[in-house]
């Protein structure tokens, strides 16, 4: 099925215009991927599948009203509120950063809480199991739980 | 924010009949109005005497006929941003910044309370433009695409940036409509803006496409006006083509918008590919100040798969394919790097839905939980840094010429393509084992014969042999569709026909630089002059491919069972060259087609030159 799209698509469409082009988003949607441990099941394959068929379905960017997320596609509102956009979109990468101590997202929380980034990083490793109590864990916690430790 | 603009639009043209009227326009408004800046700010385009906008939508202008006018609109825009009180400025404010800047116009936009609201979110600091390579899986991503992104001066990362997009609107249209559209101007694009985390999560670890940044040496001034114009631009229609006036193309507008001598649009418009507009940017004298590369989840996962001993991949590839995680024989640097690596190949299983997401959750935790155990903040392997920049990359269109020999005739072959890649290109700072051509053709002489013949004329070529090895596996699929003298195995002559082969399979990385592929290939063939008119056919094909940069070999057997004699049978083919420059080659190729009636064989030695 999917090499059958795959193919369809590729000849189908390379035949009539090959194209440099590529749409995404052009209504400003947001909260694309990352999103898995949120309870979302079925998201990124549903974003991969129109990714994958993107050249029919040229609407990748579906708002997925995230709360971090304003309508205009744009980063927006108070320190809380930014740390969980980041956490919430981020949530693969921050997990990972949380482990290993360090990372961008760590960074980028670190400017938002204006706190040093090196403290921040060893203290959500070293209190990683807090922070990722079970796989269900919520951004909303997280962004708590990081916010605590930052000010601790 | 609709009605609004339209009762804003309406008071406006009241005011501006009104002012038309009496209007005594002097010849320095007149300059002004067809100064470059002004033109290239509302995207004017000159046809003769007459201008046109590239900008469709009338909200887009003030004067009822500023798409065609721009003094009209000019004389307009002074006039309307010099009322006390007018709100019109806040929708353009780029305009109003540059005839403020021109002494034309006074007062602030400090009352301008959402353009206010979208800088405090923006906070721009610089631009940047994106570059993200091609993507095989999407015909409309073979060129790779282009995109801005607004840098911020939050604290932090410039995760919080935003990524700018220029886009076709196109709606739940498919297939051939779409793509007719599409070619045709049927769509319009508009800008949309989105975090730049957002933009990361789509081509780095949805599309796995490395992404190239290359920041902008923009003064504070044209920063100001850029972020102003693109406040504006996300309600601007262009219509949207996408072999010419797309994505990148309108890239360079905003560009010529902020800076008006550059003129770098004018360059394009023909065929516009983004690798192209991306060269003509980073040519321009100390224009882009810097280059990061941020790598794809996938070649991360590649990278740090290649940096690891020997006791270390054995260990991850425990975890990844059984699920066994024994750490026992690493110290803890090289743990933490192997429970690091898995975790991201975890994320990669499930984004490729190979992962329900009840294991892929719990996988993910156990690894992390693992890994937060090891304190050490030191990273046993750098993360990749360093990539090949596509800037660098050859140059797209080629011009070939042959010397050869056929079945004991001698030729001359003389061959051009104006896009893109083959696989016997420098695959330097290009997507390894893809090849993208269009419209590619080949004149040949036969000494005997003493005329010209149209060799070969193809639609389009495309070719992506992805090496699967222990971590990925996706598919190769090679596609190619055109007219050519097709050798008629029965007649034993050549004969017009088109031909269309459509192959799919799989390759396997033998080394970094080498792969294995095997590959089914239905095939079809049409010609009046060709024994039973034509054909249907299967073909398997199998072969090696190297590409070490300057040195290049593709060479494969394919038997072919055809439902006419014509061409069943069996090809063997080698080709080869040698890079003298990235550009410059020496090329060397033999073929033999083998068959119950007729054979066929041919060598020929050539120059091919890229530019």
């Amino acid at each position: 099925m999917k090499k059958n799209l795959l193919l369809s698509a590729v000849f189908a469409a390379a035949l009539f215009a090959v194209s440099p082009a590529k749409a995404i988003d052009s209504t400003g949607g947001c909260g694309l991927g990352s999103m898995a441990w949120r309870g979302q099941s079925g998201i990124i394959p549903q974003v991969l599948a129109m990714t994958t068929n993107g050249i029919f379905l040229n609407t990748i960017g579906v708002t997925l009203g995230t709360s971090g997320c304003d309508p205009n596609g744009r980063v927006t509102g108070g320190t809380g509120k930014l740390v969980l956009a980041v956490i919430e979109n981020n949530m693969e990468q921050f997990a990972m950063d949380a482990s290993a101590g360090k990372g961008e997202t760590i960074d980028t929380i670190a400017g938002l809480l204006e706190v040093d980034s090196a403290e921040l990083g060893a203290k959500a490793q070293q209190n990683f199991a807090y922070l990722f109590t079970d796989e269900n864990v919520e951004a909303v916690d997280l962004t708590l739980k990081i916010m605590e430790l930052a000010q601790a | 924010m609709r009605w609004l603009f339209l009762f804003f639009l309406t008071v406006g043209a009241l005011f501006i009949s009104n002012f038309e009227a009496q209007a005594d326009v002097s010849e320095t408004v007149r300059d002004e109005a067809l100064n470059q800046g002004w033109l290239n700010l509302l995207h004017y385009q000159k046809n003769g005497d007459a201008y046109l906008s590239f900008v469709e939508n009338d909200e887009f202008f003030l004067s009822s006929n500023g798409r065609a006018n721009p003094k009209e609109e000019f004389v307009s825009a002074v006039r309307i941003f010099n009322q006390s009180g007018n709100q019109e400025k806040c929708a353009f404010p780029a305009r109003f910044l540059y005839l403020q800047r021109k002494g034309l116009v006074n007062g602030s936009l400090d009352d301008c309370k959402d353009y206010q609201k979208f800088l405090a979110d923006v906070q721009p600091k610089s631009v940047t433009m994106l570059f993200t390579n091609a993507y095989m899986s999407n015909p409309s991503s073979l060129f790779g695409h282009t995109l801005f992104r607004i840098d911020t001066n939050r604290k932090g990362t410039q995760l919080l940036a935003h990524g700018a997009n220029f886009g076709a609107d196109t709606g739940d249209e498919t297939g051939v409509l779409y793509a007719l559209k599409g070619l045709w101007g049927g769509y319009y694009g508009t800008f949309g803006i989105k975090p730049y985390y957002d933009v990361i999560n789509l081509y780095n670890n949805i599309e796995n496409r490395d992404i190239w940044e290359y920041e902008l040496n923009l003064s504070d001034a044209e920063l100001e006006l850029f972020t102003a114009h693109m406040w504006e631009m996300q309600r601007a229609k262009i219509r949207y083509y996408f072999l010419s006036r797309n994505c990148s193309y309108v890239l360079l507008l905003m560009l010529d918008a902020v800076r008006p001598d550059l003129q770098i649009s004018q360059r394009f418009g023909g065929y516009t590919v983004p690798l192209a507009t991306l060269k003509a940017v980073n040519e321009i004298p100390d224009f882009v100040k810097n280059v990061n590369y941020r790598p794809s989840r996938q070649s991360k996962l590649k990278y740090r798969a290649e940096q690891m001993n020997a006791r270390q991949y054995d260990t991850f590839i425990d975890i990844i394919h059984d699920n066994k995680i024994d750490l026992s024989s690493l110290n803890e640097e090289e743990q933490a790097d192997v429970l690091e690596t898995a975790y991201q190949y975890v994320q990669y299983k499930y984004v490729d839905g190979d992962l329900e997401l009840a294991d892929y959750r719990k996988k993910s935790l156990k690894l992390l939980m693992a890994r937060s155990k090891i304190a050490n903040q030191r990273q046993y392997f750098d993360e990749l840094k360093k990539g090949e920049n596509p800037v660098d990359a050859h140059k797209a269109k080629q011009f070939a010429l042959m010397f050869g020999n056929r079945n004991g005739e001698n030729f001359q072959e003389i061959s051009f393509k104006p896009v893109y890649n083959s696989l016997l290109d420098d695959s330097y700072g290009l997507l390894f084992g893809a090849e993208i051509n269009l419209l590619d053709g080949k004149l040949r002489h036969y000494d005997s014969r003493d005329k010209w013949v149209l060799q070969e004329l193809n639609l389009l070529s495309i070719k992506s042999l992805a090496g699967a090895d222990a971590m990925f596996a996706p598919l190769s699929y090679d596609i190619k569709f055109g007219y050519r003298e097709l050798f008629d195995a029965r007649a034993g002559d050549d004969s017009g026909a088109m031909v269309l082969e459509t192959g799919v399979g799989q390759s396997y990385a033998l080394t970094k630089n080498t792969l294995l592929y095997a590959m089914s290939v239905p095939n079809v063939a049409y010609g009046g002059g060709l024994y039973d008119n034509g054909y249907l056919g299967i073909g398997f094909k199998g072969g090696v491919y190297y590409n070490s940069g300057k040195i290049r070999l593709n060479l494969n057997a394919m038997q072919n069972f055809t439902t006419s004699d014509t061409a069943r049978g069996q090809t063997y083919q080698v080709e080869g060259a040698y890079g003298l420059t990235r550009d410059v080659m020496l090329y060397a190729g033999y073929k033999m087609f083998n068959s119950d009636y007729h054979d066929d064989e041919e060598f020929g030695l050539g120059i091919k030159v890229n530019f």
